[in-house]
């Protein structure tokens, strides 16, 4: 019974991608706009900062990944 | 981006604008520009005109990138327009009706803000300790990733590159 709780909404973190936000929110932008969400309740949301669609995750962090390919 | 909603209410409607629909008619803001103004943020101000004339320019939006409907339910079972958007009936899960969505709020130059019933899950899907508020590192310079310890301001971090501090 460990795992049973529902949560609103879930948001899983990735190693150098994006945040994957799923479940019952809403999104309010840097104008106060509230962005909603139609019907698949999923987005993609930019935590390395390089997105061109912020606050939405363009995949600009795969730039830096193949940079960083030898670390 | 393409399934994004906007929304914007008054006392008695809410307008919702979906960008990705927009095909540019210029119907909106040449009919009624005191409340679509896309000079403007937010570029449809609910306070410009009435329910009325609101709904006109809703309705004479060739596409859907304009919608609404009525703050009381019951009217958009009664509502003869194609344009009223009518509740989604929420499933069993995560979003049955008592559930408050929560909010993300995205700070200007700085982190997302979280706040309701929310559940974080590191990259190897393990549970982070529960919270009711966090703050959510976005310039991707924190060092205490995922959570925001306040680099952004050293990094300078900017949501738009024309932006000022």
């Amino acid at each position: 019974m460990t795992d049973v709780v529902k949560h609103a909404a879930e948001l899983h973190f990735s190693k150098h991608g994006p945040v994957r936000v799923e479940g019952k929110f809403s999104i309010v932008d840097i104008e106060g706009n509230e962005l909603e969400v139609a019907e698949t309740g999923k987005v993609y949301l930019c935590t390395c900062g390089k997105s061109n669609t912020k606050p939405f995750c363009d995949c600009s962090h795969q730039e830096d990944l193949k940079l960083r390919a030898t670390d | 981006m393409g399934n994004i909603r906007k929304k914007y209410s008054n006392d008695e409607i809410t307008v919702y604008w979906q960008p990705a629909e927009c095909i540019h008619s210029t119907i909106c803001f040449t009919r009624l520009a005191s409340v679509f103004n896309p000079r403007k943020r937010p570029w449809i101000d609910m306070n410009g005109g009435t329910t009325d004339q609101i709904l006109k320019i809703v309705n004479e939006c060739p596409t859907n990138a304009l919608t609404f409907s009525w703050i009381e339910n019951s009217r958009n079972e009664r509502e003869t327009s194609s344009k009223v958007i009518r509740e989604i009936k929420p499933t069993s899960e995560t979003g049955s009706e008592n559930v408050k969505p929560v909010k993300i709020q995205v700070m200007p130059n700085g982190p997302l803000l979280l706040s309701g019933d929310f559940q974080l899950f590191d990259a190897d899907g393990t549970k982070l300790k529960s919270m009711k508020m966090v703050s959510i590192c976005r310039c991707g310079h924190s060092q205490g990733k995922p959570f925001c310890d306040g680099t952004h301001f050293k990094f300078g971090f900017r949501d738009r590159e024309e932006q000022q501090p």
